[in-house]
Formats: structure tokens, C-alpha cells, sequence
């Protein structure tokens, strides 16, 4: 295997942690979404906690994306 | 009739996108962490912090600055009562972080701290939404310096691609293959090559496919064997240059570091270097046994380990996010174009337009938070 593969394929296995993230997205807009249906009145206030949340999960999946960069493009 | 009429658009529109993939070849550009250097521009020599130049990014943020300026000259220029037109919308904004702001760290630090907040979001959303003006990583030089030739010493610092790939590539193209297949004996060599050879940094060589005078209106990748250059655009969006993202970062940490020492005092450094409990265990308290009181102080010095780790993770996780995702979009729109040139491209933008203006927003309510953050002790919470 010629390292460039193996760099290929390691940014593809990267990739992988950006699975947590995605499930985690998605509980958090669930919970959003549960809590809007039983008091709309709050729904400013819980998009913006609801984006701090998305954020916090992303920036899981960023890390991932950044070390898949890197190996693509920089190693 | 209109239904027909429609299904016929459907069609054209779908048979231009298929044959603009075969006949408008767009060349795919050549994609590398680091900011490219302005060919022909001045490099400074800063003593213990190495060479200072001017790179693309640079260029788009100072661009981006001016931008700001005018359109804060133009919200500005004859205030009313009653708003209108670019007064109008700065207003809408001001108003809008003004009230997160208010809910998140109080009436008096938003006094003190919602212009840096402001100027961290209209910043960012600035450079990110310039990303999407046409021109922006497209119009740029065919630079022939030596700085810009791939075997030179000095292309490495500047351009970011490895010299070292290039110097050997060109030597010795078909040799390499059968040198990395007989001599397993030298390792070293073997490997030195392979990555030269398959280098990803390597530079990628355009030469101009259509011209009027000096001005290159197209290129193509330089075929094997021909003499191309490296292509350098004049504009790249700044937060895909980690520089940028960083120094956002650190402004952002230093200004959360002083919003809970001011509120806290040596309270809060207290936070990370637990020493508060050590002379009520000296003293001993009442209804309180001495092992108790011991085990609680090491559970806040390891807390306190953990904050400081979370609080220095913080600058990691700020900067990467930004840089990521923009980063990442950039090559998003490098490649759409790339598979299909014909109107592919529009939702991307779409997206683009969508993940600028959160990332613009997220970093600056990321700040507000960890100040509101910054604000409570452990004993309040």
C-alpha cells in the first residue's frame, strides 16, 4: 500500500467520528422540538440553547473534518 | 400547457447541466491548507517570530474591513428617528444581540462588551459571505517567480507545498517505481520517495488556456511534461486560514478571562488553582470531619484541573470550528463547479450563504456564553 492510500484511507476512518456528532444533533433538535410543542411562547429562547447545543456536538465532528483535512491536504 | 411547459424546462435544464460537464471543463483548483503568498509582494523578517508576507487571506480581510466601513459610513450618515434603508438594518442587528446580550451578562458588561461581540459577528459574517462574491479564488496570477517554482527552497515557506516532492518528481519520474519495488533493503530511501511521489501538498501547475494581452481569462492543468505554473488567486475567504480563526480565538478567550476576573476577582482564579478550602481545613469546621473536609478539597482541585483543561480546549474548539467549516465549503464550491459547471452550484451557495451567517452568529453568542459562564462560582452553582 503506497502512503498515499493509506492517507486516503485514513481520512476516510476519520470520517467515522462524525457519526456521535450526528446522532447528538439529533437528540438535541428532538428535545427542542418536545419542549417547543408544549410551551411556543419560549421558542426564541430555546432556538438560541438549541444552537449552542448543535454547536457544542458539531464542533465533535469538526475536529474529525479538521484531522481529515489535514491528512488530505497537509500531511 | 403549463404543466408541459415546465417538464420542458425540467429537461432543458437537466440536458445543459449533463453537457456543460463535457463541454465548459472547469479545472479543478489546487486545494492546500496554508494561505498562498502574493507574488512579487514584500517579505518581512520579524526576529523570533520568522518571516511576515502577504497572503490571500490577508488581502480578503483587509478587503472585508473596508466593506464594513462603508457600509457603517453609509447606516450613519444622516441618522433619523425613524430608520430607514442601511440604518434600518444595522439597527435590526444591534437590537437583536443587544436583547441576547442584555438576557446573558446584564445590562452593565453589554455597555462594555457588546462592541467587541458585534465586531467578532460582522466580521465574520463579512468575510464568510464574501466567499460567495464571483471572483474569489478565481481571478488571481500565473506566478513565474522563483519564489512560485516548485523546486525552490523558498516555495515551501511560502506556498506551503513541499519542495522536497517536486525536486523528485521532476528527476526521476519512471525510475522511482522500480526503485521502491527492487530495494527493500533501504527503507528509508523507499519511503522518502513514496512521499515525495504521492504527496497530496504537491503543487498542482496551470498554464493559460485563453489570453488578450497580458490578462489569462482561463487555464487548464499543465499537462505531464509541459512547463505550468502556480496559480495564485488574489482573494481567498479568510477564515480558511487558521491565522484568522486563531487570532479571533484569542481575543475572544482574553476578553472572557477578563470579564470573570473583574466579576470574581481572585474568586475566579480560585475556579482553576483550587487553594480556598485549604484554611478551613486547617481550621476545622464545625460539623465537619477533618477526612470530609480533605476529600472535598481534592475534589475541587481535580475539578479545578478539569476547568482549566475545558477552558484551554475552548480556544481549540473555537478556532477549528470556524476554520473547518469554512474550510470545508470552500472546497465544496471548488468542487461542484468541477463535476458539474451548469447551475449545480446555486443550492451550494444556499448552504454557504446558511453556514456563514451561523458560524458568524455561533461564535459571537460561544463568546457571551462562556462570559455569562465565566461569571458564576462553583459555590452558586
Amino acid at each position: 500500500m503506497t502512503p498515499e492510500a493509506a492517507k486516503l484511507i485514513g481520512a476516510g476512518l476519520a470520517m467515522i467520528g462524525t457519526l456521535g456528532p450526528g446522532i447528538g444533533i439529533g437528540i438535541v433538535v428532538n428535545g427542542m422540538l418536545n419542549a417547543q410543542g408544549r410551551n411556543p411562547e419560549a421558542s426564541g429562547e430555546l432556538f438560541t440553547n438549541m444552537i449552542l447545543g448543535i454547536v457544542f456536538a458539531e464542533s465533535v465532528a469538526i475536529y474529525a473534518l479538521v484531522v481529515a483535512l489535514i491528512l488530505i491536504f497537509a500531511v | 400547457m403549463t404543466r408541459n411547459r415546465a417538464i420542458l424546462v425540467v429537461v432543458v435544464v437537466f440536458a445543459l447541466m449533463i453537457g456543460s460537464a463535457f463541454l465548459f471543463r472547469v479545472p479543478l483548483p489546487h486545494i492546500q491548507l496554508p494561505a498562498e503568498w502574493i507574488p512579487g509582494s514584500p517579505v518581512v523578517d520579524i526576529p523570533l517570530i520568522g518571516p511576515f508576507y502577504i497572503t490571500n487571506t490577508v488581502i480578503a480581510i483587509l478587503t472585508t474591513d473596508l466593506l464594513l466601513l462603508v457600509l457603517a459610513f453609509l447606516a450613519t450618515r444622516n441618522l433619523s428617528m425613524v430608520p430607514s434603508g442601511m440604518q434600518n438594518v444595522f439597527e435590526m442587528i444591534i437590537e437583536m444581540w443587544h436583547g441576547l446580550s442584555v438576557d446573558m451578562i446584564g445590562e452593565e458588561r453589554t455597555k462594555r462588551w457588546l462592541p467587541l461581540v458585534l465586531t467578532i459577528f460582522l466580521l465574520v459574517i463579512g468575510s464568510n459571505w464574501a466567499e460567495l462574491i464571483p471572483g474569489y479564488d478565481t481571478i488571481g496570477v500565473l506566478c513565474a517567480e522563483e519564489a512560485c517554482r516548485p523546486d525552490s527552497e523558498e516555495h515551501q515557506v511560502r506556498l506551503g507545498a513541499p519542495a522536497v516532492a517536486f525536486a523528485q518528481g521532476d528527476e526521476s519520474g519512471g525510475d522511482e517505481l522500480g526503485a521502491g519495488g527492487e530495494s527493500s533493503g533501504s527503507d528509508e530511501h523507499a519511503a522518502v520517495e513514496g512521499e515525495g511521489e504521492g504527496s497530496a501538498g504537491e503543487a498542482t501547475l496551470f498554464v493559460a488556456d485563453r489570453s488578450v494581452g497580458p490578462f489569462v481569462l482561463a487555464t487548464r492543468r499543465a499537462e505531464p511534461g509541459e512547463e505550468g505554473y502556480e496559480f495564485v488567486p488574489f482573494y481567498r475567504v479568510a477564515a480558511s486560514d487558521l491565522n484568522f480563526t486563531l487570532a479571533l480565538a484569542l481575543i475572544a478567550f482574553v476578553a472572557i478571562e477578563i470579564v470573570g476576573f473583574k466579576a470574581l476577582g481572585l474568586r475566579y482564579a480560585d475556579k482553576f488553582i483550587a487553594v480556598s478550602w485549604i484554611p478551613g481545613f486547617i481550621r476545622g469546621k464545625e460539623g465537619h470531619s477533618r477526612i470530609g473536609l480533605l476529600a472535598n478539597g481534592l475534589l475541587a482541585v481535580f475539578v479545578g484541573i478539569l476547568e482549566l483543561v475545558s477552558e484551554l480546549a475552548r480556544i481549540i474548539s473555537y478556532s477549528f470550528r470556524l476554520f473547518g467549516n469554512m474550510f470545508a465549503g470552500q472546497i465544496l464550491l471548488f468542487v461542484i463547479p468541477f463535476l458539474i459547471p451548469f447551475l449545480a452550484v446555486v443550492p451550494v451557495y444556499g448552504l454557504e450563504l446558511f453556514v456563514g451567517a451561523i458560524q458568524a452568529f455561533v461564535f459571537s453568542i460561544l463568546t457571551l456564553a462562556f462570559m455569562s459562564a465565566a461569571l458564576i462560582t462553583h459555590e452558586e452553582h
